[in-house]
């Protein structure tokens, strides 16, 4: 077995994935009829949507404050970093990969800026309900438009953590912390080949 | 001619510029030292650039020795200009460049011999092209805030079809508080007005469009953020609307009753007779759909939607301004203006 990820980087998984998960549940019982009609109770809805937003955005603070900051900042550097191996491997060619393919990575900086997203026009949802000023034609479609790229985001990475019979084990790690050698050196030989020439 | 030894050379420069620039800025750094380095190296390539060109007139795969000579120093230089390239300060570009001719794979960044070596490749490059994209799209979602009119119709244009059924398309939203939508049957649909009048009136649908009609072209603003440009209404003023009834001296406000219990909101006297505020009964040229609040509801563009109550089924004349609606019961502002804070 070799530790793939720390018990910051699984909070931080698990955190923003509850905290999503909450917003999504409520968010589409206020967007979409069907379910609004379902639920009904508006108004009980909506607050439930915006403390799950507030909850979730303290417990990822809490998350930064309490955790392994370095280990959240080396994460970020890697997947930040897209180079010539990763770029082949988008393109469709076989390349090897460091810790995270280069498709985790591109799920990761969009997930982040969705999250951003989501707090901005969220939060000016929130604010131009109580003061018009800050009103924006945009802001519900921005909101609506992440929703629903969101959804697409979360089948695909639902589909490759949980079912494809390749790539499942992953969830192993993002759960337990490690997963196997074996596996590692086929899916991220960059990665284990660094971990054990070290 | 696009020859391996001029692009060496180029990028050797515009290395040299970006590390004698930075060594201007930060002296106390060993820029100094740096510049020199990237300096002398540029030298030895441009003469070995010249051995070349006047052996083999620089012809694509003429490789004499001087090629040979000029290979191995640009890629002899391939590991240490690399380094320094992180040293210049990350101006993009420059990293992609000198990988491209540094020939020996074992120094060439990408290369796993030098993964072994040094851990993963961080080129300035590669770093900035995550980076760019998580800032694009941070970007491009702000600028969306900001998008104009109809923003609401965008999500029609780029939902798949099978989606099309649940998820809102056109420029409306449909927020309901009840458990279904009011459906009324058109026969049975009693409009009662009543309180402080001189008569209590009830009006059948055929009623109410025997009433005189009239049609206007105006906005709808949803203090949600989303607005319905130019939308077509055809219904009752409310003058027109409470004649019969005769309103009394007294009255301050009118207050409409949905038939999706508990929703109701209130309207002065006065604004209830703006000149476009009316009781609806057709939207953009057809009787009033059921999400849209049929048979009949309130217009009133000039404040937000939530005070346009649909599925009127009683308005209730009021003697003073104390009853607070549904949503001003839980935030909103009585007095609805577009536009005005609150």
């Amino acid at each position: 077995m070799i530790r793939r990820f720390g018990i910051t980087e699984r909070a931080l998984h698990w955190v923003h994935a509850t905290g999503f998960l909450a917003m999504l549940a409520t968010g589409l019982v206020l967007y979409l009829p069907v379910l609004s009609e379902l639920v009904a109770r508006r108004n009980l809805v909506k607050n439930v949507h915006l403390f799950s937003a507030v909850a979730w955005a303290l417990a990822l603070v809490l998350v930064f404050v309490l955790g392994n900051r370095r280990r959240l900042r080396d994460d970020w550097r890697e997947i930040e970093t897209i180079d010539a191996d990763d770029r082949r491997w988008l393109r469709g060619r076989k390349a090897p990969q460091g810790r995270f393919n280069a498709g985790q990575k591109l799920n990761a900086l969009v997930t982040a800026a969705f999250a951003v997203l989501f707090v901005v026009s969220g939060f000016f949802l929130w604010l131009g309900e109580r003061d018009h000023r800050f009103l924006f034609d945009g802001t519900g479609t921005v909101h609506e438009l992440l929703t629903l790229a969101s959804v697409g985001l979360l089948v695909g990475h639902l589909y490759l953590s949980v079912i494809h019979p390749s790539t499942r084990h992953a969830l192993r790690g993002i759960t337990l912390g490690d997963v196997r050698e074996d596996w590692a050196r086929e899916h991220h030989s960059k990665w284990v080949e660094k971990e054990r020439g070290l | 001619m696009p020859d391996g030894g001029d692009r060496a050379v180029a990028a050797h420069e515009r290395l040299a510029e970006l590390v004698e620039g930075r060594a201007r800025c930060e002296p106390r750094l060993d820029a100094e030292r740096d510049a020199g380095r990237v300096r002398e190296s540029l030298a030895r390539l441009a003469r070995a650039q010249e051995r070349a060109r006047d052996h083999g007139g620089g012809g694509v795969g003429k490789r004499g020795e001087p090629f040979a000579e000029l290979e191995r120093l640009s890629s002899a230089r391939g590991g240490q200009l690399a380094q320094l390239v992180g040293i210049a300060g990350g101006r993009l570009g420059v990293a992609a460049e000198v990988d491209q001719h540094a020939g020996d794979r074992s120094r060439d960044p990408r290369s796993k011999a030098h993964v072994r070596k040094s851990g993963y490749n961080v080129g300035v490059d590669d770093r900035r092209l995550g980076r760019a994209a998580f800032l694009g799209l941070v970007g491009v979602g702000v600028a969306g805030l900001f998008y104009g009119r109809d923003a609401t119709k965008v999500v029609g244009g780029v939902v798949p079809s099978p989606l099309k059924e649940i998820v809102p398309t056109s420029g409306w939203r449909i927020y309901s508080i009840g458990r279904e939508l009011p459906r009324l049957d058109p026969n049975a649909f009693r409009l009662t007005i009543a309180g402080a009048v001189e008569r209590p009136v009830t009006y059948s649908l055929a009623d109410l469009r025997a009433l005189p009609q009239v049609t206007q072209v105006s906005d709808f603003h949803c203090v949600t953020g989303w607005s319905v440009y130019d939308v077509t209404w055809k219904g009752v003023r409310f003058r027109q609307l409470l004649a019969e009834a005769g309103v009394r001296p007294q009255a301050k406000a009118l207050r409409f009753v949905s038939a999706e219990v508990p929703y109701d909101d209130t309207l002065t006297l006065e604004q209830a007779y703006a000149a476009d505020a009316l009781l609806a009964l057709e939207l953009d040229g057809k009787p009033l759909s059921v999400p849209h609040g049929f048979p009949a509801r309130v217009v009133m563009p000039r404040m937000y939607g939530y005070k346009s109550v649909k599925w009127v089924s009683r308005i209730e004349v009021e003697p003073h301004l104390d009853t607070v609606g549904y949503w001003e019961q839980r935030g909103y502002d009585e007095d609805a203006w577009v536009g005005a804070s609150n």
